[in-house]
């Protein structure tokens, strides 16, 4: 509710404006003088208009509004003059002078008085809304900068973060190669006295095998096979080592010929096993050629080597044939290539052991190996951002399925059926 | 400086490991090929012995490379920039599978490679083939691929 403070020297005065205010649901205030009205200004300044007599004795009414506006506080209330001198041009000059707002003659009209009020208590009243938004719009902007500050400060804490990770990930990479470099020394020059205890086995035998007899042989034998088999575990140790200390380059190569040239390779266990080799069309693949060669001879190895006694292993390498246009566009960004056998299969819950290092099912008196040539397979494909899976059952045969990212420049259906 | 006397063929090998220096005197010995064999123990001991004015040039030399005081590529350099010693034809001797440390050798005028086999029949059938030709008209001016001695591929 606006409150209205009347100055006026006489209580008739103060009474008739008073009761043709008080209707409308205003707050008054009276004061009797000037210095009343200051008194009451001292506690209250939350008027929305004050009604001034000019002429009170003592402090008059310009002299009263000219104290009322010397106080920053106050400054804003506006004030209207009540005045009997109509036509006094220098008193309504003084009157603006010191701030008032209007004016108002004796006798007083009911109507333009309740009119003037009215508007000015709406004006005010609308000065407070205009305040009050202004004073939530600078709330709103500060929670604003507050959130802004805190998002800039998280964000400073998730770089700090991610600096910290990938430092993490140096750190790690260069242990990784560290590893990777002892073990390749190590085995490096763990090959120094294999070589020299073959050489001189081998003498001992050549040179005097007869003075050793039969027995003696037998155990030059036995020296020579666990040498040959710690010859053979550590070159796959350096191989793997190797496999990260080497730069890894990445050419986009045609996987048929390169599968072709790796069952050459196998040429002679091929033939001894009677073993049937079907290559299908394979696609284009950005690899290292270097270590692409080793993980399909090790997979197809390992098909040759663990095939059921008196069957001939039958060997099929293929890729996903083109399915659906659904799966094909699910599968674009790999392609895969499958390793398909009859041999002995292996129980499935070990599909993911057998690429674990040093992980063998078999004894070796069964069959020879150094539970590494899958690990090796592991760690070419995934130097390659591939990934590598195996699926079997025992006396089923087994499926080995290469996943190799395809190339970035992708020729339309390069691949074919 | 001595000259060589025609019927042997003088032949330096150059290598810490006293168990290669002894197979490799006996694969010599074994052969029966007319060669003066001298050993040398290390890279400092080897120059020392090329710039003796009273030795007999080796006409071969055979080279491994991880030998104290002075390895093999410290030697290869010095010898292939020396105006004489430069003609002397060296074989790399060594059990090095890095592809880079055979690059350089290749690079720094080494005339052949040859890997220390894994057996002493192999070393014999190896010396005796290589120390029975003439090296310089069989492997002069030959690529990379035939830098690196294959028995395979001879016989």
């Amino acid at each position: 509710m606006a409150k209205i403070l009347i100055v006026d020297d006489r209580e008739d005065n103060l009474m008739s404006i008073s009761s043709l205010l008080e209707p409308a649901g205003y707050q008054l205030a009276k004061a009797n003088s000037g210095r009343e009205a200051l008194k009451i200004l001292l506690i209250e300044y939350d008027f929305a208009l004050i009604l001034m007599d000019v002429q009170m004795p003592n402090l008059s009414g310009f002299e009263t509004a000219s104290l009322i506006y010397e106080r920053e506080r106050l400054r804003h209330i506006p004030i209207i003059f009540i005045t009997a001198h109509r036509h006094d041009e220098e008193n309504i000059f003084k009157g603006y002078k010191t701030g008032a707002v209007d004016y108002i003659y004796k006798p007083i009209n009911p109507d333009l008085l309740r009119a003037k009020v009215s508007v000015f208590v709406e004006l005010y009243r609308k000065n407070h809304q205009l305040i009050a938004q202004e004073q939530k719009l600078i709330a709103i902007n500060k929670n604003l900068e507050n959130e802004i500050n805190e998002r800039k400060i998280s964000e400073e804490k998730v770089k700090l973060l991610n600096l910290q990770l990938l430092q993490n990930i140096d750190k790690l990479e260069v242990a990784n190669k560290d590893l990777d470099r002892f073990a390749f020394m190590a085995s490096h020059d763990l090959q120094e006295p294999l070589r020299k205890i073959n050489v001189f086995s081998e003498r001992l035998e050549s040179e005097y095998g007869k003075r050793l007899g039969e027995g003696g042989k037998k155990y030059i034998n036995r020296i020579q096979n666990a040498t040959s088999r710690l010859q053979a575990l550590i070159k796959d140790i350096l191989t793997f080592s190797k496999i990260s200390i080497d730069k890894t380059v990445f050419i986009t190569t045609d996987l048929t010929p390169l599968v072709n040239e790796v069952i050459n390779e196998l040429d002679s266990i091929i033939e001894e096993k009677k073993a049937t080799i079907t290559v299908d069309l394979l696609p284009c693949a950005s690899i290292n050629p270097n270590l692409m060669r080793p993980l399909f001879y090790n997979l197809i190895h390992n098909s040759l080597k663990y095939s059921k006694k008196g069957i001939p292993p039958v060997i099929r390498i293929f890729t996903e044939s083109g399915g659906d246009k659904q799966s094909k566009a699910a599968n674009n960004k790999y392609c895969r290539i499958f390793i398909s056998d009859n041999g002995i299969g292996f129980e499935q819950v070990f599909s993911e052991q057998i690429f674990d290092m040093f992980k063998r099912l078999h004894n070796q008196n069964e069959y020879e190996g150094t539970g590494i040539g899958l690990a090796l397979c592991k760690k070419i494909v995934e130097e390659h951002n591939g990934y590598i899976s195996a699926k079997s059952a025992v006396g089923e045969g087994s499926t080995f399925i290469v996943s190799l990212p395809m190339p970035e420049v992708e020729k339309s259906a390069p691949m074919k059926v | 400086m001595k000259t060589t006397s025609p019927q042997f063929l003088p032949v330096l090998l150059a290598d810490d490991d006293m168990d290669d220096r002894m197979l490799f005197s006996d694969a010599i010995s074994d052969s029966k090929l007319p060669i003066d064999l001298q050993l040398v123990k290390d890279g400092a001991e080897l120059m020392d012995y090329l710039l003796n004015s009273a030795i007999i040039m080796p006409e071969v030399l055979f080279l491994d490379l991880n030998m104290p005081r002075k390895n093999g590529f410290e030697c290869l350099d010095e010898i292939k920039n020396h105006p004489t010693l430069k003609e002397i034809f060296i074989i790399i001797y060594s059990t090095t599978e890095s592809q880079k440390e055979i690059d350089d050798v290749f690079q720094q005028q080494a005339n052949l490679f040859i890997k220390k086999p894994n057996s002493f029949t192999e070393l014999k059938s190896i010396l005796s083939h290589v120390l029975s030709i003439d090296l310089k008209k069989q492997f002069s001016h030959q690529t990379k691929e035939q830098f690196i001695f294959q028995l395979k591929s001879i016989l």
